[in-house]
């Protein structure tokens, strides 16, 4: 079982925090206190699927969004491991993890990016997502600090589901909102369009786009959204 | 090899997590104080606690326990056809005050149970303006004072919403910040107990919800994209097509955009 002291702690700093007047989600909070405890420099929450379709829930700043975005870009990265695979996935020099994630490595180490450490968020047989644990330094997690991050990933799983019974808060739980990644969903929509192509192949063009040009996903469709990129570039 | 710490997780997470703390931690220090000791046993007791019930009851004695004045504590959980019930209590009477409250329709623990983040007190509840008849009938019943506080916030169903009561038989107690803070702090381990014990029958309700959410804002921003396109409008021109097209055919948005998205090639709209 959970040891209980190590539990009452963390719960009393998500707590605690989650009194602050910035309260925007019980996950955003976790974020923050798994930055300030575990000693890593960002923290974030996604919601996945096996499909493509994913939800920021939260980051600690924008490089953990900038992480969660380019796992995002890229279709693969650790959380995304550790989701498929439901076992965490922590990588403590990740130069040297070689051809493990082709799309994600070599942009994360170019953001500085050197340690990861990926949870799975389960509730019973369901996976909801992952706690993504970002580092600038490699190297294991002490024993200690890998156990918070554990009971973390477990507060951050009934952080989501109360995040997304609540009306407030949350704006990722408001299903009348545009997700995190709207602007990509609708760039493929306009580019489906406009080669008479399917939605998913206009994705796949869109991704390959951000691959050869190095540029974000985000950063491509709003391209395509402002009209800054002509169409036609994404013919074969 | 890979730098990789990776292990048989379901054993490794139960080490990891029994392991102790050695660290020194600012939080840890009013684990000394004879409160935060009263919490340390309320949370190792809710991580045993096999049902709801068995959780919420450490609560209500836990919240007996550390507020001084308390008289009656209850927990009052609201269904959703909007009755309270009253699943533990330190006295039965808590059950007929919720009772009173179902039946005159206003009340702390109703209002606290209804309302996001909110606590109700009343340090008069004999002369209390705010509750007109449960005031009255609650100091018959020997009450002067009352601090209700809200369980999980701004609950939908099919997750219950629920209130923390205390009730006092003194006049103008339970309304002091000591009282409220640890009334918060201990409604919030209820919640989160809740959230917990609930968590495995309702995750794959929510999960099922999350998910759709999750995937219908996908197809409702390619629909968009797709009218964009074709018309040369902007995002919320093309946000509020999509809306009248979806009242005008009498279909679901989420759909409408699922086959837009699906079968754009073949569609032609009106006015195309």
């Amino acid at each position: 079982m959970v040891d209980g002291r190590r539990y009452q702690r963390l719960w009393r700093l998500v707590t605690a925090r989650a009194r602050g007047r910035d309260f925007s989600g019980w996950a955003g909070v976790v974020c923050v206190v798994a930055v300030e405890d575990v000693g890593v420099d960002g923290a974030a929450i996604s919601l996945r699927s096996s499909g493509r379709a994913q939800e920021l829930a939260a980051a600690s700043g924008s490089w953990a969004r900038g992480l969660e975005e380019l796992q995002y870009s890229a279709g693969d990265g650790p959380g995304v491991e550790a989701f498929t695979t439901a076992r965490p996935v922590f990588v403590t020099e990740l130069d040297r993890a070689g051809q493990r994630w082709p799309g994600f490595l070599d942009t994360a180490t170019g953001l500085g990016l050197a340690a990861v450490f990926s949870f799975p968020l389960q509730a019973g047989a369901v996976r909801l997502g992952t706690l993504d644990l970002y580092r600038r330094e490699p190297g294991a997690l002490p024993a200690d600090r890998l156990a918070d991050a554990a009971v973390l990933a477990d507060l951050a799983t009934g952080a989501l589901l109360i995040d997304a019974a609540s009306g407030e808060g949350a704006s990722w739980a408001q299903a009348d909102l545009p997700g995190h990644y709207d602007d990509v969903n609708v760039a493929a929509g306009m580019l489906a369009t406009a080669l008479r192509i399917s939605v998913d192949d206009a994705f796949l063009r869109l991704r390959a786009r951000a691959f050869s040009s190095g540029e974000p996903l985000l950063g491509i469709a709003r391209s395509v959204l402002d009209r800054r990129l002509r169409l036609d570039l994404f013919l074969d | 090899m890979y730098p990789m710490q990776n292990d048989d997780w379901a054993r490794d997470k139960a080490e990891f997590a029994a392991s102790p703390v050695h660290a020194p931690h600012p939080a840890g220090n009013t684990d000394s104080s004879p409160l935060g000791r009263q919490f340390a046993q309320l949370t190792a007791l809710l991580l045993n606690a096999d049902t709801v019930a068995e959780a919420l009851e450490h609560v209500v004695r836990a919240t007996f326990a550390v507020v001084p004045d308390a008289d009656v504590v209850s927990v009052t959980l609201r269904s959703a056809d909007g009755i309270l019930h009253t699943p533990v209590e330190t006295d039965p009477i808590g059950a007929e005050l919720d009772r009173l409250q179902n039946r005159y329709g206003h009340g702390p623990c109703l209002e606290a149970a209804q309302e996001a983040m909110a606590y109700k007190h009343s340090g008069d509840l004999a002369g209390e303006p705010a509750w007109p008849r449960f005031g009255p009938a609650a100091a018959k019943l020997g009450f002067a004072s009352v601090l209700s506080t809200s369980l999980v916030p701004d609950a939908v169903p099919p997750r219950l919403s629920g209130a923390l009561n205390i009730f006092s038989r003194q006049r103008g107690k339970l309304g002091d910040d000591v009282v409220r803070d640890r009334a918060l702090l201990l409604a919030t381990h209820a919640s989160l107990a809740l959230a917990h014990t609930e968590a495995v029958r309702l995750a794959e309700l929510q999960e099922a919800q999350m998910r759709r959410a999750v995937d219908s804002r996908d197809v409702i921003g390619q629909a968009k994209g797709i009218l964009m396109q074709r018309r040369g409008i902007g995002a919320d021109e093309a946000f509020d097509l999509l809306r009248r097209m979806s009242q005008d055919l009498n279909v679901k948005l989420a759909e409408l955009a699922h086959t837009l998205a699906a079968r754009h090639t073949e569609i032609d709209l009106l006015g195309d």
